[in-house]
């Protein structure tokens, strides 16, 4: 199942969002498995190692799941491929 | 799944066949290192409590020295007291022969006649035990015999990646297999902890989850301490973790995503097969002894920065998936997890290496940690207050 050109990871297949494992930047692809499938991410913006990139559509205050489990709230609504961090999710209050 | 271990006069299964030579009480400890030391088979540890302790305290240590003789791994136990502390070798025995019926003997330096004079009987009196124990056989049983501690410590940004949700994988599957999964650390849940709640497998259980977090904040707050003020830090959200939810989450997926069947006090053995919670601080030499007094046979502890630490009783299987660690420090590291971040391997195929790896430990194979003979001084016993 192992796949040397994957450059991310998909913690739970309920999971909005993945971490790279490498700096990946506009025009890059995210690739990643979900439930043993191969998943093909375009990158929109400069995602730094480790961070997190958004793998589907997220709209303002919708719930962000990583690790299964809702791990904070979108400020903003959120495109595919891009940058998932404190400038648009907040934990949930 | 099966593997092979020893079984118990009171039915559990060991994977290690240790007589133990355990003091009741700190002044007792360096008598028990000198036996252990001449005598091949037997372990020691370093107890500092047993006297000038207040009564909660001496429960706590009574509870984690009766756990580890208790311990499956250990064969039998030769108790070693001094004589005029309040936690005695009678006191030990009586509550040890609560848990298990398995070899137990005492012997007490001031009625021997002090230390060398206790040393040259329990030498006899270890390799009588010694050689019984070796006499034993292992016999093939199923994986559920299995109770499995796991520790997170030394963090990095590979742990809660790669590391930690390969052990949640790993515990599922032991999960799955009927076996027994131990996760603790109360601090490293905060933030997460109404998460954790709700996969308890009672709503009286998740509650008890709560409360045992609002006393430990609470507690904190005397001395104008907070858990959740700075959090995460700045350089978690440099690593790229935003909420801390986030952050404990990537503590907590140790656990795997079973329903918590128990929450345990520190030390305490559950009562219920499948996931369990034991509430301990994250100090890691003290929940690995808890764990261990819980009757965990095996330890599994990822780490990113890297630790050495063993346990005189239970095997620890150091994983880490930070590749430049595995390799600068590879004397205390066991499995590699980071072809996983090299896009080499998935999660899932990771988690049957890391479970094949615990099969073949349980069957004997050494981890670091015990070819180098580390445990002795690593055990550590939790205090409610300063010794009286």
């Amino acid at each position: 199942m192992g796949n040397s050109a994957m450059n991310a990871i998909l913690i739970s297949p309920l999971d909005d969002v993945a971490t790279v494992t490498t700096e990946l930047h506009p025009g890059d692809v995210a690739v990643f498995l979900k439930n043993s499938e191969l998943i093909r991410v375009p990158i929109i913006e400069t995602i730094p190692r480790f961070h997190k990139v958004a793998i589907r559509i997220v709209v303002k205050q919708e719930a962000v799941r990583k690790y299964g489990e809702i791990i904070g709230q979108a400020t903003q609504d959120i495109s595919p491929g891009s940058h998932v961090h404190d400038h648009n999710v907040a934990s949930p209050i | 799944m099966k593997f092979y271990g020893y079984k118990r006069p009171d039915g559990l299964v060991g994977i290690r066949n240790h007589v133990l030579i355990l003091p009741t009480v700190g002044c007792a400890t360096e008598t028990c290192r000198i036996i252990a030391g001449l005598v091949n088979g037997t372990v020691s540890l370093i107890n500092q409590n047993g006297c000038g302790e207040v009564e909660g305290n001496r429960k706590l240590t009574q509870t984690v020295l009766a756990g580890l003789a208790a311990n499956p791994n250990v064969y039998g136990t030769i108790l070693v007291g001094l004589g005029c502390e309040p936690n005695s070798v009678e006191v030990m025995a009586e509550i040890i022969g609560k848990m298990t019926n398995k070899p137990l003997k005492t012997l007490v330096i001031q009625e021997e006649g002090g230390t060398v004079k206790t040393i040259c009987k329990a030498v006899q009196i270890a390799q009588q035990m010694v050689t019984e124990a070796s006499s034993n056989r292992t016999v093939e049983v199923n994986i559920s015999e299995l109770m499995l501690g796991i520790e997170c410590g030394g963090s990095d940004a590979t742990s809660g990646l790669v590391a930690n949700p390969v052990m949640g994988r790993v515990s599922d599957i032991l999960v799955e297999s009927g076996g027994t999964s131990m996760f603790s650390e109360t601090p490293e849940i905060i933030g997460a902890e109404h998460i954790l709640a709700k996969r308890c497998h009672t709503p009286q259980m998740g509650q008890k989850l709560l409360d045992i977090c609002t006393e430990l904040e609470n507690d904190l707050k005397k001395v104008n301490e907070s858990l959740r003020s700075g959090q995460p830090s700045p350089g978690n959200k440099a690593g790229g973790i935003t909420t801390l939810e986030e952050k404990s989450l990537g503590c907590i997926h140790k656990g795997g995503t079973k329903p918590i069947m128990e929450v345990i006090d520190c030390a305490q053995r559950p009562s219920q097969k499948g996931l369990i919670y034991m509430n301990t601080p994250g100090y890691d030499l003290l929940s690995v002894t808890a764990k261990v007094a819980a009757g965990c046979q095996l330890i599994v502890f990822t780490t990113g920065r890297g630790n050495p630490i063993g346990n005189p009783i239970a095997p620890v299987i150091k994983v880490t998936a930070n590749e430049d660690l595995f390799v600068r420090m590879n004397d205390n590291m066991d499995m590699d997890l980071s072809p996983v971040l090299q896009g080499k391997k998935s999660l899932e195929e990771m988690a049957d290496s890391v479970f094949e790896e615990m099969i073949k430990v349980a069957n004997g194979k050494k981890t670091k940690t015990e070819i180098y003979g580390f445990g002795f001084s690593e055990t550590v016993i939790r205090r409610m207050c300063d010794y009286v």
